[in-house]
């Protein structure tokens, strides 16, 4: 029943499969792959109010196709790309308990999506001073709403990656915390994962007159 | 097993340890008496509505405050009274079913816990405020936009609260049923209780963010000046509609389901048969489930969605109705040539059968489109739901209370009294709820605080409000009832029905707090009844007995929810008190946040009850059983 | 019964295991390659102006689950053994999410 009756791999020095390998860490495991499946219906009921108020009530000048900047977006996606690849590979040091490399790859992961995070807020303030507002239209709330959910997505993935790292920094792999790195990690992909249909159905569909 | 410390747990009693409590059997209790609390407020509700329509032109409430009364008898006893009581009949009985010593996540099902009864507690703080939510239960904008009736914040933040609660206790579940099934517990083994509880903890995961999202877009229009449902700046009303019913008809089946399955335990236990086609129970379940989220249009044939969606959505409509009736028929089949006794957990069981049928049948009336052009908000469909909901759901939770009250208090409900409560509620839902089908065929709308007369819809009402007065004496004496037996100083013993089936009657009264010392090995389907037929006094067991490791009481998960009540609250209040609100606000956020940056930094490992205790357990127990 | 598995020394189970994680990294880089490229090939075709306006949404949708679908299964490796409840209750929501899209989509007047 405790956490000592897993056996170690003798040569990483802790179990295979690291984040389940404990019932805890299994329940934890299979929990947060079901809480985002919630969270898709979550972002679809986001999307879908976004598409159906695409542009509606939307000032001349201030629809979709006159006001995103494509240059930041394409900055932003590739910033938030890596850094999924950065979140992997931080994971496969921890799976080999290599925790100087995992912590260094979940560094790098924080200062991309802060980098992310930089971005869309200098985006919508720039969309603010051209007048694109929350209630300026149906659109505006669609918009800010959907991309806003997105970036408090990851805001909260930043705080709570760097919580685990500050709380973990002197410690080594366990059977306890590498749950919780792992799922802070499905989390940081599944941002990822609703950025890429954000930057596909709002910013490029959206270029499309 | 290394080294631990041997930690006793902390004395347990007071209301200190129901506040920190994280045990499933304790949250349970606590849900269901909270949900009990609210079903009387909800019921003096309904009895203020039937009394306004006694007869015609009434004046016993204003038309204002019977707008208030039916958006709140509607909310509170959807999400305050009927959901919570059905999740404290999973807390109280899946861990048990399933041979588990504890939920997947204690702590969470706590969280769960205090961000329901948060929630309903701010929703119906509104009453004080003089401004309960008046927009109905499905709160439509644009009426539920009009940012004059402060009620509607209320409704917006307290469902948010308590719904946060209710999808934690959903992905709790499916996690505890998958993963902390004892050895042999197959899924083609678990009780039907569970199963159901299964698919509905799933429709929970899949159904309550849509609600979520809405409720957001609905308060960021009403508290920061969004435009969604505000068609002079491109919004669209239409949004709301859907995305309340892609929540809102799963729900019905988040309700419904878990009291068919309370039915499928109750039924084979006083028939002492096995039920009939547990195979298709579990498939048609899972059916209802997946069907259930492809429906919900037909709350909306009349908003003009078009021939070929209302086409679509009214097959779907009926096609639901063919694993109900294999549901029926099963119960029917389990009942024939049973040994039945009839306790009143067994009333309710078979009298749930005909009335949920005629919802049934309404229901398939309903869903066909070009007739529900008539039926629409009149009172048939009134009848309908009450119909369903009544005598399916509320009818269930009765049933699960008269069942499993010994289970989860060690008393038992006067079955004499218990009778008496249900022939008043029986003949008093029939007589409630049965004349409101002919009101609405002969044109009553619903939602109307008053009525002309001579427009032959005064006997039907007067007969109606009769009917509700019965269902509130019914209530008076189910509450007498349950305070009477909790008074009691007589306990009943392990299996007092003698009947049971399944592994929570195999357990000692009151259940230890570790549930099973040795945990069970399953051979079966009713495991118990397996082995009772083989001549064992109880199940085989799959391990020694050992320590036993327990998770520590914790008062975070009710700082958490008070911190976010007072973020709610703050948040209303900040309209019409300014810096006052907002300071509520933000030292509420303030508290959640607080509480869990705590959680997370806090090593909590728990504590473990050892050997010796576990053994002293068993010997008590033994001498008990041999007296 | 045992089967005489040959023994492995110490140093050939590491090397195994070397060879095994590096086959897994070439993996997931090959898999950020690609996104990276459909990311490219999205944007481009738009900012270039390509595609008529019926063909841009159903492009970049496929592009989007391609992606989505390396994120899935390479990233956060959701083919594993003994995820099939996973899979199950993600198929489901994407199903749910579908609905839900698409009716708002058609069906809001």
């Amino acid at each position: 029943m405790g956490h000592h009756s897993v056996p170690n791999n003798p040569i990483t020095g802790i179990p295979d499969h690291v984040e389940k390998a404990t019932l805890e860490g299994k329940n934890k495991y299979v929990a947060f792959w079901f809480f985002l499946g919630g969270e898709t219906t979550l972002f679809a009921s986001l999307f879908g109010t976004y598409i159906g108020l695409h542009n509606s009530g939307a000032k001349e000048g201030l629809r979709s196709y006159d006001i995103f900047e494509m240059g930041l977006v394409f900055i932003m996606t590739m910033l938030l790309l890596t850094s999924s690849l950065t979140s992997v590979l931080a994971m496969m040091a921890m799976k080999r308990n290599d925790v100087k490399k995992m912590k260094l790859w979940l560094i790098i992961t924080l200062l991309l999506g802060l980098g992310f995070l930089s971005g869309e807020i200098y985006e919508f303030n720039h969309y603010y001073h051209i007048g694109h507002t929350f209630t300026s239209s149906a659109f505006g709330s669609a918009f800010y709403t959907l991309v806003g959910f997105h970036g408090g997505h990851v805001l909260f993935g930043l705080l709570w990656i760097s919580t685990l790292l500050i709380r973990n920094w002197n410690r080594g792999i366990t059977v306890v915390n590498a749950p919780k790195y792992y799922v802070s990690s499905l989390y940081w992909h599944f941002i990822d994962v609703v950025w890429v249909f954000i930057f596909s159905v709002v910013y490029l569909m959206g270029m499309v007159k | 097993m290394g080294t631990h410390t041997m930690g006793m747990p902390q004395k347990k009693s007071g209301i200190m340890d129901w506040l920190t409590t994280v045990d499933h059997k304790k949250i349970g209790i606590l849900y269901i008496i909270s949900g009990l609390f609210f079903l009387l407020v909800g019921g003096v509700e309904a009895l203020m509505i039937r009394f306004q329509l006694i007869k015609p032109m009434n004046d016993f409430v204003s038309g204002e405050l019977f707008n208030q009364l039916i958006t709140m008898h509607g909310t509170t006893m959807i999400f305050l009274a009927a959901m919570p009581m059905l999740i404290g009949y999973m807390n109280a009985a899946v861990p048990l079913q399933i041979g588990a010593r504890d939920v997947a996540f204690p702590f969470l099902n706590a969280l769960g816990f205090w961000l329901f009864f948060f929630g309903g507690v701010l929703l119906n703080l509104s009453w004080f405020f003089g401004a309960a939510p008046n927009a109905g239960w499905t709160a439509y904008a644009p009426l539920s936009t009009v940012p004059e009736s402060l009620g509607v914040d209320f409704y917006s933040l307290g469902l948010q609260i308590s719904g946060f609660g209710t999808l934690m206790g959903g992905i709790n579940f499916l996690v505890t049923i998958l993963n902390m099934r004892a050895p042999g517990m197959k899924l083609m083994r678990m009780p039907l209780f569970t199963w159901t509880a299964f698919v509905a903890s799933a429709l929970i995961v899949f159904a309550f963010p849509p609600l979520t999202v809405g409720l957001f877009l609905l308060t960021f229009e009403r508290l920061f000046g969004a435009h969604f449902f505000d068609p002079a700046a491109g919004g669209n009303i239409v949004i709301w509609e859907h995305l309340f019913w892609i929540f809102g008809h799963p729900e019905v089946y988040i309700l419904i389901l878990p009291a068919f399955g309370i039915f499928s335990e109750i039924i084979p236990t006083f028939a002492r048969k096995r039920l009939f086609g547990y195979t298709t129970m579990v498939f048609a379940t899972m059916l209802i489930g997946f069907l259930g989220f492809m429906v919900w249009v037909h709350h909306m044939f009349t908003v003009g969605l078009g021939p070929v969606a209302n086409a679509i959505f009214a097959v779907a409509t009926m096609a639901i109705a063919v694993p109900t009736g294999v549901k029926i028929f099963n119960w029917l089949f389990t009942l024939w040539g049973g040994k039945l006794t009839f306790p009143v957990a067994m009333l309710y069981s078979v009298a749930f059968i005909p009335s949920f049928l005629v919802g049934g049948m309404t229901g398939v009336m309903l869903s066909v489109a070009p007739a529900d052009y008539q039926y629409h908000d009149s009172y048939f469909v009134v009848a309908h739901f009450h119909y369903v909901i009544v005598g399916g759901v509320v009818f269930g939770l009765f049933a699960g209370l008269y069942y499993w009250f010994p289970l989860m208090f060690g008393k038992q409900l006067n079955e004499f009294w218990g009778k008496i409560q249900f022939w008043l509620f029986f003949i008093g839902f029939h007589l409630t709820f049965f004349p409101q089908h002919i009101l609405g065929l002969t044109g009553m709308p619903r939602r109307v605080f008053t009525y002309l007369p001579n427009q032959g819809w005064e006997t039907m009402n007067l007969l109606s409000s009769i009917g509700a007065a019965f269902m509130g004496v019914s209530t008076i004496v189910l509450v007498i009832s349950i305070v009477a037996a909790l008074m009691s100083k007589e306990y009943v013993k392990r299996d007092v029905w003698g009947d049971g089936r399944t592994l929570e009657w195999t357990l000692p009264v009151p259940t230890p707090e570790y549930n099973f010392a040795q945990i069970p090995l399953v051979k079966g389907l009713d495991t118990y009844w397996l082995e009772k037929m083989a001549g064992n006094k109880t199940v085989s067991v799959s391990e020694e007995v050992g320590d036993i490791h327990m998770p520590n009481n914790s008062i975070l998960p009710f700082v958490m929810s008070v911190g976010l009540f007072l973020a709610g609250l703050g948040f209303i209040l900040r309209l019409d008190y300014g810096t006052v609100g907002l300071v509520i606000a933000l030292v509420g956020l303030a508290m959640t946040f607080i509480a869990m940056f705590f959680r997370s930094w806090i090593d909590d490992e728990g504590y473990y009850i050892p050997k010796s205790v576990v053994e002293e357990d068993l010997r008590l127990e033994a001498e008990k059983e041999a007296k | 019964m045992e089967k005489h598995e040959p023994q492995l020394t110490r140093n050939q189970v590491e090397l195994e295991m070397k060879a095994e994680r590096g086959r897994e990294t070439q993996l997931q880089l090959i898999s950020f390659a690609l996104m990276i490229f459909l990311t490219l090939i999205a944007f481009g075709a738009v900012m270039a102006d390509l595609m008529p306006h019926w063909a841009a949404g159903g492009f970049l949708i496929i592009m989007a689950i391609v992606q989505v679908y390396l994120q899935l299964y390479m990233f956060m490796h959701m083919n594993n053994k003994g995820n099939t409840w996973i899979k199950v209750m993600m198929g489901l929501g994407v199903f749910v999410a579908l609905t839900i899209v698409a009716t708002l989509r058609l069906l809001i007047w």
